[in-house]
């Protein structure tokens, strides 16, 4: 009997489909340590640029309370040389170390993800999606003729593979496309939706950038719609995320045609013993259903 | 972080800009504060400041804090009425202590004053740059009288900084020793007690602390998340 959890995206070999989603701590050496203890498959960085970034003033997450969480960190992280440190710390660990690159330019996306490939990740995972970074983020993602020359420009100086995370707009399914005809090896579906909150007492905004990223359990129909939605017209390797909570969130976007998924928020809400329940519940589940594997069951939801 | 709306109940100056601060939720928190657990002190619109309890009763919460840049300034400026709000509080409460010596630097007094809401029995001392700050806020709580005090300005208790005169201190051999305040006075404290062999030493730290959830990693001491595992650590943290 083999492990019916086996799974594999963009080429690389996972125990089990549950890694963390890039965000949850991920850009100093102690990180890593945390992170290998949540039992995660894969580690996923949190997103490296260029140059140091601070990050917003505080607040920058407010917790919602119905399992959602906003967020405007502004990609605080320690830039370029703090990379190999992490991803040293991280590799300790025997299983692959995915990082999060970001930035405003095909240029700095470059400069990145080859300091990543350097440090010894397995991969990278383009962040063309973040709703709060200024330049670099959602405004890459949406489009797709940006989206195509960025990814070219990337995948054709790294070995190692380019993942390619986007998020939900008009375009979703034609920047996908777009991604992988240049180059990119999977895709992680989706990032945080734009969102506000304001407290209605002192009439203000809560977050310092007054809008943010909203994630965890209110976007997860969000992200199996578009996972469906791309699977569907691309048959692409994908990474789901969004508002995964539980084996049956996870099974659902494994349904919809994702290969592997992540987890973010429920880290936050249900704590580090999350990933573990989750993995189980899909051992289980998968003996429920009568399935040997978990490969059997990916994008079944489209198969008649 | 989830937050609770709270009203400004009093907010007045006890000595310089040294503060108290009063508040009432608007609804009571989830979990009550203990200490030396502190809560993210939301000023709407500026900033978001970590503040260690003083007291919390009944949804009603105090802290004590001192102006020392543009958060703390608007904050010392909200009125009674006006609006802030507090988050769930942050850490672990750390109550499995019996007896304790605390040694407090200026307003690493705050969670003194909330743990002698909890203990029986408790000593130490006090360090502050200026003898009427700490007349001042015994007026106010008279159980920091439990305290000896040092001034820097020789105008209350005794002369000089508390780390002069810590051989004063009569510490059993297992006496558990609670510091909190400056980093310099931390190191100084958690240094002596190495080289007499006393202790245990806990510091009740202090940190950058952005997102108070243990996602955003910047509040990293020692290896530990404050916001998570802390504010409560270990004095070998502070080599």
């Amino acid at each position: 009997m083999g492990n019916a959890l086996e799974t594999a995206v963009a080429g690389l070999a996972l125990r089990h489909p549950v890694m963390n989603a890039s965000g949850i701590l991920g850009y100093l050496p102690e990180h890593a340590d945390t992170m290998a203890s949540w039992r995660v498959s894969a580690i996923v960085s949190k997103t490296f640029t260029r140059e140091p970034r601070e990050g917003y003033d505080p607040p920058i997450v407010v917790k919602l309370g119905y399992g959602g969480l906003l967020n405007a960190v502004g990609l605080s992280n320690p830039g370029i040389a703090g990379l190999g440190p992490f991803v040293r710390s991280a590799k300790k660990y025997g299983i692959p170390v995915i990082v999060s690159v970001g930035g405003g330019s095909a240029v700095e996306l470059i400069d990145v993800a080859a300091a990543a490939e350097e440090a010894g990740s397995s991969a990278v995972e383009l962040n063309m999606s973040c709703p709060h970074f200024e330049g670099g983020g959602l405004e890459l993602g949406r489009d797709p003729t940006i989206v195509s020359s960025v990814v070219r420009e990337v995948s054709s100086v790294l070995r190692i593979p380019v993942i390619v995370k986007l998020g939900v707009s008009d375009k979703l399914v034609d920047s996908a496309a777009r991604a992988l005809e240049a180059g990119a090896r999977a895709l992680t579906l989706i990032n945080t939706v734009r969102g506000m909150a304001i407290d209605v007492y002192s009439l203000r905004p809560v977050l310092s950038r007054v809008y943010g990223g909203l994630s965890g359990r209110p976007v997860h129909p969000v992200a199996v719609w578009a996972v469906y939605s791309v699977y569907r017209e691309t048959s692409a390797d994908i990474i789901g995320v969004g508002g995964v909570f539980t084996w049956r969130d996870a099974a659902e976007l494994i349904v919809a045609g994702s290969r592997a998924i992540q987890v973010g928020t429920a880290l936050v809400y249900r704590g580090p013993g999350v990933v573990a329940r989750i993995v189980e519940g899909l051992r289980s589940w998968l003996r429920q259903i009568g399935r040997a594997s978990l490969r059997d069951v990916v994008g079944a939801a489209h198969k008649r | 972080m989830s937050y609770v709306p709270a009203r400004v109940v009093s907010n007045e100056s006890v000595y310089g800009s040294y503060y108290v601060l009063v508040a009432r939720a608007l609804r009571k928190l989830r979990r009550i504060p203990l200490p030396p657990q502190f809560s993210m002190v939301w000023v709407p619109g500026v900033d978001l400041l970590p503040l260690s309890y003083a007291r919390y009763e009944d949804g009603l919460a105090t802290f004590f804090y001192k102006v020392v840049g543009e958060g703390t300034k608007s904050l010392s400026l909200k009125r009674p009425g006006d609006f802030i709000a507090m988050s769930e509080p942050v850490g672990k409460g750390f109550l499995e202590v019996k007896s304790p010596v605390f040694l407090a630097g200026g307003t690493g007094i705050a969670p003194v004053l909330h743990y002698s809401m909890y203990l029986e029995e408790f000593s130490g001392m006090w360090g502050v740059k200026r003898g009427e700050l700490a007349e001042a806020l015994i007026e106010r709580f008279p159980e920091l009288k439990r305290l000896a005090v040092a001034s820097e300005d020789c105008t209350f208790g005794l002369c000089g900084r508390l780390t002069d005169h810590l051989d004063k201190l009569s510490l059993e051999r297992d006496a558990i020793v609670l510091v909190s305040g400056p980093a310099e006075m931390i190191k100084r404290v958690c240094g002596w007690l190495k080289s007499c062999g006393r202790g245990p030493g806990f510091v009740i730290a202090e940190a950058m602390v952005k997102c108070g959830l243990g996602a955003c990693g910047s509040c990293v001491v020692g290896g530990l998340l404050l916001c998570r595992d802390g504010p409560v650590v270990g004095c070998e943290a502070f080599g």
